[in-house]
């Protein structure tokens, strides 16, 4: 029987950090690939680094709350009970359109959390099942760093060198020495010498929180999307989805979506791959409902939504007597200290921390106390104290790992809906006291860096609410269908078609940035997808 | 019917008159740089307003909300006189600090707002921004600094592995 051109062999909903990875990966295999994506191209114009007001649009378009941003893309959420908000962009190219663009990778122990401290639970893959994932991603999209950090297993060479030694890293690396910790310089998702023939490399403006308007930055829109469009990947924007349709026998059949008119259409596909973020694949799933799967697909077992991950994070600031510039450079990165990343109990608490050595921002961000909490005064001070924060401030981030817990949860609110009327989530989370202990024990580790640095100033905030970058753990992996949402290659135990291939399958969160493990995992589920697609599909 | 203010669009001619006397005490003029309200920020915040509706709920009562303690700040000074009302605009700089203290302690949450908006139009503000010397971070971005210096990496190389197996 000749195939049915209007089946894809595969549709991935969401065209983000995960999906284009799987585009491409799955394009490049010869497969007939269609991904809808509910946002559009961000036109790089659009950015507003060129204007005397960009540090407004955080506040506005290019804000990280959707909540804030309100764009016709996004959809909200109810965040009344969280401490902390989840953050995403919608377009092509997801939340790596706007991100700081750390990359590092899960360290070994990351993924083997019940044997070796007996929390969690073990992802049913390794290390170094991903090691070769990991070095094919960095080397599609283009890694700056420098191999050889004792902190974690060797590497190949990064494609391009790490970020120049400035004002603020010799400040950082004076307390460092001090007192004789950990660091390294922080391998990154942004290109600082020539890689691609397009992308210009990094002139160190700062606000890559807002985008890269110079395709610096490694993010998906400009690094997986044009490769898995040569290899004839076919992406539909300003598609947004409304649910996963399925076949008599609860196999995955494709997907209806709105159009921006407003319409409806539908995609029909062999295989589908759900690629749509932490809190937005437990949203489609469990709108997806059906005689066969009343409770929303791929969840009979009730664990959609649940045992949600972020990664809580704590700012600590420092003010300098002398100029540390930190506004002039990428604003997430330039050195790490995984000093105290691994477990060690006489801390009071299991697993461990990041110490992420950032930077600053502009006036506007400073005035605001964006990172440490606490805004430049008013009233006759004003002056003073913005002339002595601004360009002499730094800021660390602490970032620790948050276990699985299955009160933690996505589900769907009742009343909130998106501009299609497509139930919006809800989301229900607590800072655990291990996550809490952690933090602490880092506010007060950066505040000795800061110090042996030489801040005169030290100032923090205990937990940052607008920190819920990374959503993990909401269809978690595993190979006990009783335990776990989708297999140890992001298939759906309960949906043989369907795989799952975003933050949302983590066992577990480890205390760094996940996207490089979400690409890394994309690209694994699809490797093996390609290999098996006749069993499948 | 307010008159409205020849530039604005949202705030009322008297609205724009008591914000910019507002945000000249939260942001005074010194030395070089003006003060937030002889900025233009009252203007600035009225575009806020048109572009983000669900910040004239707060900025409006906020300015209620000064006016209200302006009075009562007025009558307190004058217990003895005839109570009329007397608004943020007739105080001296001295009361309308005080005035401006009291609601932020009263309404934490209401004044943040306030503050944060002002802050925001001056710290945007072209003419502010070329004092203080802030160019926006394209085309030019900021220059290159001198290469990554591996040698400083020895004392962290020579503890060796500080991973673990798994």
């Amino acid at each position: 029987m000749a195939p049915d051109r209007d089946v894809a062999d595969v549709l991935i909903i969401g065209a983000g950090a995960s999906g284009a990875a799987a585009a491409w990966s799955l394009a490049s295999g010869g497969l007939a690939v269609v991904c809808l994506e509910q946002g559009d191209w961000i036109d790089p114009t659009d950015y507003p680094h060129h204007r005397p007001d960009w540090e407004l649009h955080r506040q506005t378009d290019f804000a990280k709350d959707p909540n804030v941003r309100q764009r016709p893309e996004d959809y909200p959420l109810n965040n009344d009970d969280s401490p902390i908000v989840p953050l995403m962009f919608n377009a092509v190219g997801g939340s790596t359109v706007h991100w700081s663009g750390h990359f590092p990778r899960f360290r070994p122990s990351d993924f083997r959390v019940k044997t070796l401290d007996d929390v969690a639970d073990n992802w049913p893959l390794t290390y170094w099942d991903l090691e070769p994932y990991y070095e094919e991603n960095d080397a599609n999209i283009g890694v700056s760093g420098l191999e050889g950090d004792p902190s974690g297993p060797p590497r190949l060479p990064r494609q391009t060198p790490p970020l120049g030694l400035d004002a603020a890293a010799k400040t950082y690396i004076r307390g460092l020495k001090k007192l004789g910790w950990h660091w390294w310089p922080t391998e990154n998702a942004l290109i600082t010498a020539p890689f691609g023939e397009v992308r210009q490399v990094c002139n160190y403006c700062g606000p890559c929180d807002m985008g890269c308007p110079r395709g610096a930055m490694s993010s998906a829109h400009v690094t997986y999307w044009p490769a898995a469009l040569a290899k004839g990947a076919r992406l539909i924007t300003r598609a947004r989805v409304r649910e996963i349709t399925v076949d008599r026998r609860g196999r995955a059949s494709g997907a209806v979506y709105y159009t921006p008119d407003g319409g409806i259409a539908q995609q029909r596909a062999r295989v589908v791959i759900v690629a749509c973020n932490g809190v937005g694949t437990p949203r489609l799933l469990l709108n997806s409902v059906s005689s066969l799967f009343p409770h929303g697909l791929a969840n009979s077992n009730g664990l959609v939504g649940t045992h949600l991950m972020f990664h809580p994070i704590a700012f600590v600031s420092g003010v300098f007597p002398d100029r540390v510039d930190g506004h002039a450079g990428p604003v997430g990165l330039l050195l790490h200290c995984h000093e105290f990343y691994e477990t060690d109990l006489s801390r009071g608490f299991v697993r461990g921390i990041k110490i992420q050595l950032c930077r600053e921002s502009g006036p506007l961000s400073t005035a605001l106390g964006h990172f440490p909490g606490e805004a430049v005064p008013w009233g006759a001070a004003h002056h003073r104290v913005q002339r002595e924060r601004s360009a002499h401030m730094l800021a660390i981030a602490i970032m620790v790992e948050d276990l699985p817990e299955p009160h933690n949860r996505v589900s769907l609110d009742p009343k909130l809906a998106d501009g299609n009327d497509i139930p919006a989530p809800k989301v229900s989370y607590t800072v655990s006291e291990n996550s809490r202990k952690a933090l602490d024990f880092g506010i007060a580790r950066a505040r000795e860096l800061l110090e042996a640095a030489g801040a005169t100033e030290i100032m923090h905030q205990a937990l940052a609410r607008n920190s819920g970058w990374h959503l993990m753990g909401t269809a978690r992996m595993g190979d006990d269908p009783g335990n776990s949402v989708v297999d140890r290659y992001g298939r759906a135990h309960d949906v043989p078609n369907l795989f799952i291939i975003d933050g949302s399958i983590f066992v577990t969160s480890a205390a760094v940035n996940p996207t490089s493990t979400i690409q890394a995992l994309a690209l694994y589920v699809s490797d093996w997808l390609k290999h098996n697609l006749r069993e499948v599909a | 019917m307010s008159e409205q203010h020849q530039d604005c669009e949202i705030l009322a001619a008297h609205q724009v008159a008591l914000l910019a006397a507002i945000q000249n005490r939260l942001i005074p003029s010194q030395d070089e740089m003006p003060g937030a309200g002889d900025a233009g920020c009252a203007q600035t915040v009225d575009r806020f307003l048109k572009e983000r509706p669900a910040l004239r709920r707060p900025i409006f009562a906020a300015l209620n909300a000064v006016e209200a303690a302006a009075g009562e700040c007025a009558q307190a000074s004058a217990a003895d006189e005839a109570s009329t009302h007397v608004g943020f605009l007739a105080l001296a700089d001295t009361e309308r600090d005080a005035v401006l203290r009291a609601v932020e302690a009263a309404q934490p949450d209401l004044f943040r707002t306030l503050v944060n908006q002002t802050y925001s139009a001056y710290y945007t503000n072209p003419a502010v921004l070329l004092i203080l010397g802030w160019n926006p971070p394209q085309p030019e971005g900021h220059p290159t600094p001198p290469p990554f210096d591996e040698a400083l990496l020895e004392n962290v190389k020579q503890r060796g592995k500080l991973w673990r197996d798994a």
